[in-house]
Protein backbone atom coordinates (compact mmCIF):
# COMPACT_ATOMS: atom_id res chain seq x y z
CA UNK A 1 0.00 0.00 0.00
CA UNK A 2 1.42 3.88 -0.86
CA UNK A 3 1.99 5.49 1.90
CA UNK A 4 -0.19 9.20 1.71
CA UNK A 5 2.89 11.78 2.18
CA UNK A 6 1.99 15.69 2.95
CA UNK A 7 3.16 18.38 0.62
CA UNK A 8 5.86 19.14 2.75
CA UNK A 9 7.52 15.42 2.94
CA UNK A 10 7.21 15.28 -0.63
CA UNK A 11 8.92 18.54 -0.84
CA UNK A 12 11.69 17.40 1.70
CA UNK A 13 12.20 14.10 -0.42
CA UNK A 14 12.83 16.26 -3.52
CA UNK A 15 15.10 18.58 -2.15
CA UNK A 16 17.21 15.84 -0.92
CA UNK A 17 17.08 14.48 -4.18
CA UNK A 18 13.62 12.01 -4.76
CA UNK A 19 12.38 12.69 -8.22
CA UNK A 20 9.95 10.64 -7.66
CA UNK A 21 8.68 12.62 -4.75
CA UNK A 22 8.02 15.61 -7.42
CA UNK A 23 6.07 12.97 -9.57
CA UNK A 24 3.97 12.79 -6.75
CA UNK A 25 3.41 16.66 -6.48
CA UNK A 26 2.67 16.94 -9.77
CA UNK A 27 0.30 14.22 -9.94
CA UNK A 28 -1.81 15.72 -6.68
CA UNK A 29 -1.79 19.24 -8.47
CA UNK A 30 -2.08 19.05 -12.07
CA UNK A 31 -5.90 18.83 -12.30
CA UNK A 32 -6.34 21.59 -10.03
CA UNK A 33 -3.55 23.44 -12.12
CA UNK A 34 -5.66 22.18 -15.34
CA UNK A 35 -8.91 23.51 -14.50
CA UNK A 36 -7.83 26.53 -12.84
CA UNK A 37 -5.91 28.02 -15.95
CA UNK A 38 -9.05 26.42 -18.19
CA UNK A 39 -11.25 28.75 -16.57
CA UNK A 40 -9.08 31.73 -16.55
CA UNK A 41 -7.89 31.04 -20.11
CA UNK A 42 -10.62 29.65 -21.58
CA UNK A 43 -9.41 26.89 -23.99
CA UNK A 44 -7.38 23.55 -23.63
CA UNK A 45 -4.35 24.15 -25.65
CA UNK A 46 -3.18 27.44 -23.32
CA UNK A 47 -4.65 25.58 -20.19
CA UNK A 48 -2.31 22.42 -21.51
CA UNK A 49 0.51 25.29 -21.81
CA UNK A 50 0.14 26.44 -18.55
CA UNK A 51 0.27 23.55 -16.97
CA UNK A 52 3.59 22.60 -18.48
CA UNK A 53 5.03 26.30 -17.04
CA UNK A 54 3.89 25.64 -13.36
CA UNK A 55 5.34 22.44 -13.23
CA UNK A 56 8.34 23.67 -14.67
CA UNK A 57 8.55 26.31 -12.51
CA UNK A 58 7.85 23.78 -9.35
CA UNK A 59 10.25 21.85 -10.82
CA UNK A 60 12.78 24.67 -10.47
CA UNK A 61 11.97 27.05 -7.53
CA UNK A 62 10.81 23.89 -5.30
CA UNK A 63 13.90 23.74 -3.58
CA UNK A 64 13.80 27.10 -2.52
CA UNK A 65 10.23 26.94 -0.92
CA UNK A 66 10.32 27.98 2.87
CA UNK A 67 6.67 26.79 3.56
CA UNK A 68 5.85 30.44 5.03
CA UNK A 69 2.28 29.86 2.94
CA UNK A 70 0.84 26.52 1.79
CA UNK A 71 2.06 24.59 -1.37
CA UNK A 72 -0.80 24.66 -2.54
CA UNK A 73 -1.93 28.79 -2.50
CA UNK A 74 1.72 29.53 -3.91
CA UNK A 75 1.08 26.72 -6.43
CA UNK A 76 -2.33 28.54 -7.42
CA UNK A 77 -0.39 32.14 -7.08
CA UNK A 78 1.99 30.85 -9.92
CA UNK A 79 -0.43 29.06 -11.94
CA UNK A 80 -3.11 32.23 -11.57
CA UNK A 81 -0.05 34.48 -12.65
CA UNK A 82 0.80 32.75 -15.89
CA UNK A 83 -2.81 32.95 -16.91
CA UNK A 84 -3.08 36.22 -16.68
CA UNK A 85 0.30 36.71 -18.59
CA UNK A 86 -1.33 34.30 -21.22
CA UNK A 87 -4.30 36.42 -21.45
CA UNK A 88 -2.03 40.20 -21.59
CA UNK A 89 -0.09 38.30 -24.15
CA UNK A 90 -3.15 37.64 -26.41
CA UNK A 91 -4.73 40.74 -26.05
CA UNK A 92 -1.34 42.36 -27.29
CA UNK A 93 -1.33 40.55 -29.79
CA UNK A 94 -4.50 40.64 -30.84
CA UNK A 95 -3.91 44.08 -30.94
CA UNK A 96 -0.65 44.66 -32.48
CA UNK A 97 -1.02 42.74 -35.34
CA UNK A 98 -4.29 44.73 -36.41
CA UNK A 99 -6.86 41.27 -36.03
CA UNK A 100 -9.46 40.94 -34.03
CA UNK A 101 -9.33 38.89 -30.57
CA UNK A 102 -9.11 35.38 -31.75
CA UNK A 103 -11.67 33.44 -29.60
CA UNK A 104 -10.07 30.15 -28.95
CA UNK A 105 -13.15 28.93 -26.89
CA UNK A 106 -14.88 26.05 -28.91
CA UNK A 107 -11.83 24.85 -30.41
CA UNK A 108 -12.73 20.99 -30.72
CA UNK A 109 -9.04 19.74 -31.58
CA UNK A 110 -7.16 18.41 -29.08
CA UNK A 111 -9.95 18.57 -26.52
CA UNK A 112 -10.15 16.46 -23.67
CA UNK A 113 -14.11 16.55 -23.62
CA UNK A 114 -15.42 13.83 -24.47
CA UNK A 115 -19.01 14.44 -25.21
CA UNK A 116 -20.31 16.97 -26.96
CA UNK A 117 -23.23 18.32 -24.70
CA UNK A 118 -20.08 18.51 -21.94
CA UNK A 119 -18.49 20.69 -24.09
CA UNK A 120 -21.51 22.84 -25.20
CA UNK A 121 -22.21 23.37 -21.47
CA UNK A 122 -18.62 24.31 -20.83
CA UNK A 123 -17.92 26.44 -23.77
CA UNK A 124 -20.98 28.53 -22.55
CA UNK A 125 -19.50 28.87 -19.06
CA UNK A 126 -16.34 30.05 -20.32
CA UNK A 127 -17.48 32.34 -22.80
CA UNK A 128 -19.17 33.87 -19.79
CA UNK A 129 -16.31 34.09 -17.83
CA UNK A 130 -14.34 35.55 -20.41
CA UNK A 131 -17.22 38.65 -20.35
CA UNK A 132 -15.33 39.86 -17.13
CA UNK A 133 -12.44 41.19 -16.54
CA UNK A 134 -9.29 39.15 -15.71
CA UNK A 135 -9.21 40.24 -11.96
CA UNK A 136 -12.76 39.65 -11.22
CA UNK A 137 -12.60 36.23 -13.24
CA UNK A 138 -9.69 34.86 -11.20
CA UNK A 139 -11.54 35.96 -7.70
CA UNK A 140 -14.23 34.38 -8.84
CA UNK A 141 -12.68 31.33 -10.25
CA UNK A 142 -10.94 30.95 -6.76
CA UNK A 143 -13.70 31.32 -4.82
CA UNK A 144 -16.81 29.54 -7.04
CA UNK A 145 -15.12 26.49 -8.84
CA UNK A 146 -11.23 26.21 -6.49
CA UNK A 147 -13.75 26.61 -3.32
CA UNK A 148 -10.74 28.64 -1.76
CA UNK A 149 -11.30 30.82 1.20
CA UNK A 150 -11.21 34.45 0.89
CA UNK A 151 -8.23 34.65 3.15
CA UNK A 152 -6.30 31.79 0.68
CA UNK A 153 -7.62 34.08 -2.02
CA UNK A 154 -5.66 36.86 -0.19
CA UNK A 155 -2.36 34.93 0.26
CA UNK A 156 -3.04 34.35 -3.40
CA UNK A 157 -3.44 37.37 -4.73
CA UNK A 158 -1.98 39.91 -2.45
CA UNK A 159 -5.46 41.80 -2.51
CA UNK A 160 -7.36 42.40 0.99
CA UNK A 161 -10.42 40.10 1.54
CA UNK A 162 -12.68 43.69 1.29
CA UNK A 163 -11.28 44.31 -1.80
CA UNK A 164 -11.94 40.23 -2.93
CA UNK A 165 -15.30 40.46 -1.71
CA UNK A 166 -16.10 43.34 -3.73
CA UNK A 167 -14.76 41.50 -6.77
CA UNK A 168 -16.59 38.10 -6.46
CA UNK A 169 -20.00 40.48 -5.62
CA UNK A 170 -19.33 42.57 -9.09
CA UNK A 171 -18.20 39.21 -10.95
CA UNK A 172 -21.04 37.16 -9.79
CA UNK A 173 -23.74 40.30 -10.45
CA UNK A 174 -22.30 40.64 -13.94
CA UNK A 175 -22.17 36.77 -14.37
CA UNK A 176 -25.99 37.26 -14.11
CA UNK A 177 -26.99 40.37 -15.81
CA UNK A 178 -25.19 38.70 -18.75
CA UNK A 179 -27.22 35.03 -18.28
CA UNK A 180 -30.08 37.39 -18.06
CA UNK A 181 -29.56 39.04 -21.20
CA UNK A 182 -28.66 35.91 -23.16
CA UNK A 183 -32.58 35.10 -22.58
CA UNK A 184 -33.94 38.18 -24.29
CA UNK B 1 -37.98 46.95 -6.31
CA UNK B 2 -35.68 46.61 -3.70
CA UNK B 3 -32.23 45.74 -4.98
CA UNK B 4 -31.65 42.00 -3.35
CA UNK B 5 -28.48 41.23 -5.22
CA UNK B 6 -25.93 42.01 -2.16
CA UNK B 7 -27.79 40.44 0.13
CA UNK B 8 -28.39 37.49 -2.45
CA UNK B 9 -24.46 36.94 -2.93
CA UNK B 10 -23.48 37.24 0.98
CA UNK B 11 -25.99 34.61 1.17
CA UNK B 12 -25.28 32.44 -1.56
CA UNK B 13 -21.69 32.92 -0.64
CA UNK B 14 -21.93 32.04 2.79
CA UNK B 15 -20.74 35.61 4.19
CA UNK B 16 -24.24 36.28 6.27
CA UNK B 17 -23.71 36.86 9.82
CA UNK B 18 -25.86 34.62 12.14
CA UNK B 19 -28.68 36.93 12.90
CA UNK B 20 -28.52 38.38 8.88
CA UNK B 21 -29.33 34.51 7.82
CA UNK B 22 -32.00 33.97 10.24
CA UNK B 23 -33.43 37.58 8.86
CA UNK B 24 -32.80 36.77 5.36
CA UNK B 25 -34.73 33.27 5.65
CA UNK B 26 -37.51 34.69 7.23
CA UNK B 27 -38.01 37.42 4.91
CA UNK B 28 -37.90 34.69 2.17
CA UNK B 29 -40.86 33.38 3.36
CA UNK B 30 -43.21 36.47 2.42
CA UNK B 31 -40.88 38.63 -0.08
CA UNK B 32 -41.63 37.45 -3.39
CA UNK B 33 -38.42 39.86 -5.09
CA UNK B 34 -36.77 38.44 -2.96
CA UNK B 35 -37.32 35.00 -3.99
CA UNK B 36 -36.84 35.78 -7.62
CA UNK B 37 -33.69 37.56 -6.55
CA UNK B 38 -32.37 34.56 -5.07
CA UNK B 39 -34.20 31.99 -8.08
CA UNK B 40 -31.85 33.83 -10.65
CA UNK B 41 -28.24 33.50 -8.27
CA UNK B 42 -29.01 30.00 -8.16
CA UNK B 43 -30.02 29.33 -11.85
CA UNK B 44 -26.30 30.80 -12.36
CA UNK B 45 -24.82 28.82 -9.55
CA UNK B 46 -26.82 25.45 -10.90
CA UNK B 47 -25.20 26.47 -14.29
CA UNK B 48 -21.52 27.00 -12.94
CA UNK B 49 -21.49 23.68 -11.25
CA UNK B 50 -22.30 22.09 -14.79
CA UNK B 51 -17.81 22.63 -14.79
CA UNK B 52 -17.24 20.81 -12.18
CA UNK B 53 -17.00 17.33 -13.38
CA UNK B 54 -17.48 17.39 -16.99
CA UNK B 55 -16.64 14.17 -18.89
CA UNK B 56 -13.13 14.22 -20.00
CA UNK B 57 -10.50 12.28 -21.59
CA UNK B 58 -8.34 10.87 -18.51
CA UNK B 59 -5.61 9.46 -20.09
CA UNK B 60 -4.49 13.33 -21.05
CA UNK B 61 -4.05 13.85 -17.29
CA UNK B 62 -1.99 10.95 -17.18
CA UNK B 63 -0.02 12.17 -19.65
CA UNK B 64 0.80 15.36 -18.26
CA UNK B 65 3.27 14.50 -15.97
CA UNK B 66 5.76 12.24 -18.80
CA UNK B 67 5.36 15.02 -21.14
CA UNK B 68 6.74 17.55 -18.41
CA UNK B 69 9.92 15.07 -18.13
CA UNK B 70 10.53 14.82 -22.31
CA UNK B 71 10.60 18.18 -21.81
CA UNK B 72 12.94 18.58 -19.36
CA UNK B 73 14.88 16.34 -21.11
CA UNK B 74 14.57 18.43 -24.59
CA UNK B 75 15.03 22.06 -22.66
CA UNK B 76 18.50 20.85 -21.62
CA UNK B 77 20.00 19.69 -24.92
CA UNK B 78 18.71 23.01 -26.53
CA UNK B 79 19.46 25.03 -23.34
CA UNK B 80 22.76 26.91 -24.33
CA UNK B 81 21.34 28.13 -27.47
CA UNK B 82 18.44 30.16 -26.09
CA UNK B 83 20.74 31.45 -23.20
CA UNK B 84 22.33 33.12 -25.63
CA UNK B 85 19.15 34.37 -27.69
CA UNK B 86 17.95 35.95 -24.32
CA UNK B 87 20.86 37.47 -23.80
CA UNK B 88 20.79 38.68 -27.31
CA UNK B 89 16.85 39.77 -26.58
CA UNK B 90 18.02 41.39 -23.41
CA UNK B 91 20.66 43.81 -25.57
CA UNK B 92 18.31 44.63 -28.72
CA UNK B 93 15.38 45.59 -25.86
CA UNK B 94 18.12 47.59 -24.21
CA UNK B 95 19.27 49.37 -27.15
CA UNK B 96 15.76 50.29 -28.53
CA UNK B 97 14.63 51.31 -24.93
CA UNK B 98 17.71 53.79 -24.75
CA UNK B 99 16.89 54.91 -28.38
CA UNK B 100 13.37 55.81 -27.79
CA UNK B 101 14.51 57.63 -24.82
CA UNK B 102 17.40 59.40 -26.13
CA UNK B 103 16.01 60.32 -29.15
CA UNK B 104 12.23 60.72 -29.04
CA UNK B 105 11.56 61.55 -25.20
CA UNK B 106 14.70 64.12 -25.08
CA UNK B 107 14.83 64.87 -28.34
CA UNK B 108 11.44 64.82 -30.00
CA UNK B 109 12.17 67.23 -33.34
CA UNK B 110 14.81 64.52 -34.33
CA UNK B 111 13.64 62.09 -36.97
CA UNK B 112 10.95 59.39 -36.28
CA UNK B 113 11.96 56.43 -34.96
CA UNK B 114 9.80 54.06 -33.89
CA UNK B 115 10.54 50.47 -32.24
CA UNK B 116 9.05 49.01 -35.70
CA UNK B 117 11.72 51.27 -37.76
CA UNK B 118 14.53 49.97 -35.62
CA UNK B 119 13.79 46.66 -35.72
CA UNK B 120 13.98 46.99 -39.66
CA UNK B 121 17.55 47.84 -39.46
CA UNK B 122 17.95 44.47 -37.46
CA UNK B 123 19.04 41.84 -40.23
CA UNK B 124 16.74 38.69 -40.80
CA UNK B 125 19.27 36.60 -39.16
CA UNK B 126 19.49 38.35 -35.99
CA UNK B 127 15.82 38.55 -36.58
CA UNK B 128 15.26 35.07 -36.70
CA UNK B 129 17.30 33.39 -33.85
CA UNK B 130 15.36 36.64 -31.46
CA UNK B 131 12.26 35.08 -32.52
CA UNK B 132 13.64 31.47 -32.73
CA UNK B 133 13.49 31.78 -28.89
CA UNK B 134 11.25 34.13 -28.44
CA UNK B 135 8.18 32.15 -30.16
CA UNK B 136 9.86 28.70 -28.66
CA UNK B 137 9.64 30.14 -25.33
CA UNK B 138 7.43 28.02 -23.74
CA UNK B 139 9.43 27.24 -20.39
CA UNK B 140 8.92 31.51 -20.28
CA UNK B 141 12.43 31.99 -18.65
CA UNK B 142 11.48 36.10 -20.22
CA UNK B 143 8.93 36.12 -17.81
CA UNK B 144 10.49 33.98 -15.46
CA UNK B 145 10.70 36.62 -12.31
CA UNK B 146 6.87 37.20 -12.62
CA UNK B 147 5.47 34.43 -10.67
CA UNK B 148 7.34 35.36 -6.77
CA UNK B 149 5.90 38.62 -7.40
CA UNK B 150 1.96 39.30 -6.00
CA UNK B 151 0.16 41.26 -8.83
CA UNK B 152 -0.44 44.60 -8.35
CA UNK B 153 -3.86 46.63 -8.64
CA UNK B 154 -2.65 48.29 -11.53
CA UNK B 155 -1.08 45.21 -13.26
CA UNK B 156 -4.24 45.43 -15.40
CA UNK B 157 -3.13 49.10 -16.67
CA UNK B 158 -1.50 47.53 -20.14
CA UNK B 159 -5.14 45.89 -20.50
CA UNK B 160 -6.94 49.06 -20.39
CA UNK B 161 -4.59 50.92 -21.85
CA UNK B 162 -4.75 48.83 -25.26
CA UNK B 163 -8.17 48.76 -24.67
CA UNK B 164 -8.67 52.92 -25.23
CA UNK B 165 -6.32 52.63 -27.61
CA UNK B 166 -8.03 49.73 -29.87
CA UNK B 167 -10.79 52.27 -30.70
CA UNK B 168 -8.49 54.73 -32.34
CA UNK B 169 -6.95 53.26 -35.90
CA UNK B 170 -4.46 51.22 -34.50
CA UNK B 171 -1.86 52.21 -37.19
CA UNK B 172 -1.25 55.53 -34.97
CA UNK B 173 0.28 53.32 -32.72
CA UNK B 174 3.49 53.20 -33.48
CA UNK B 175 4.12 57.30 -34.15
CA UNK B 176 5.98 58.68 -32.15
CA UNK B 177 3.79 59.80 -29.75
CA UNK B 178 1.83 56.96 -29.22
CA UNK B 179 5.06 54.63 -28.66
CA UNK B 180 6.36 57.56 -26.00
CA UNK B 181 2.57 57.50 -24.22
CA UNK B 182 2.91 53.57 -24.32
CA UNK B 183 6.33 53.09 -23.17
CA UNK B 184 5.61 55.59 -19.90
CA UNK B 185 2.46 53.65 -18.76
CA UNK B 186 3.77 50.39 -18.54
CA UNK B 187 6.42 48.57 -16.75
CA UNK B 188 9.30 46.31 -18.21
CA UNK B 189 7.71 43.13 -18.55
CA UNK B 190 5.10 44.82 -19.87
CA UNK B 191 7.61 46.37 -22.32
CA UNK B 192 9.16 42.97 -22.87
CA UNK B 193 5.80 41.53 -24.41
CA UNK B 194 5.19 44.51 -26.84
CA UNK B 195 8.56 43.87 -28.03
CA UNK B 196 8.31 40.51 -28.42
CA UNK B 197 4.83 40.78 -30.44
CA UNK B 198 6.51 43.76 -32.84
CA UNK B 199 9.24 41.10 -33.32
CA UNK B 200 6.77 38.36 -34.05
CA UNK B 201 4.75 40.63 -36.78
CA UNK B 202 7.94 41.26 -38.33
CA UNK B 203 9.25 37.94 -38.58
CA UNK B 204 6.10 36.13 -39.27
Amino acid sequence: MTEIKNDQELVEEFISGNESAFNRLANRYKEKIYWHARRMTGNHLDADEIVQQVLLVMYKKLKTFKFRSSLYTWIYKITSTRSLNLIKKDKLRSFISFSENFDKIGLTEEDIITDLESKEKLDRIHRLLKKISPKQRKVFILRNFDELTYDEISEITGNSVGTLKANYFHAFKKLKDLVQDEKL
Amino acid sequence: MKNYDELVIRYLDEQLSESEFKKFERELKNNEDLKKALDSYRELSQLFSEDKIPNVRQSYFNEIVPKFWQRIEKKSSTFPSRKIGFAFAIILLAIASYVILNVNVLNPKSEDLTLQSIIENISEDELGEIADFILDDSWGLLADNSDYELLKDDDLILERIVENISDVDRFILLNDYQINNFYSFIDDDDIENAYNELLTIRIL
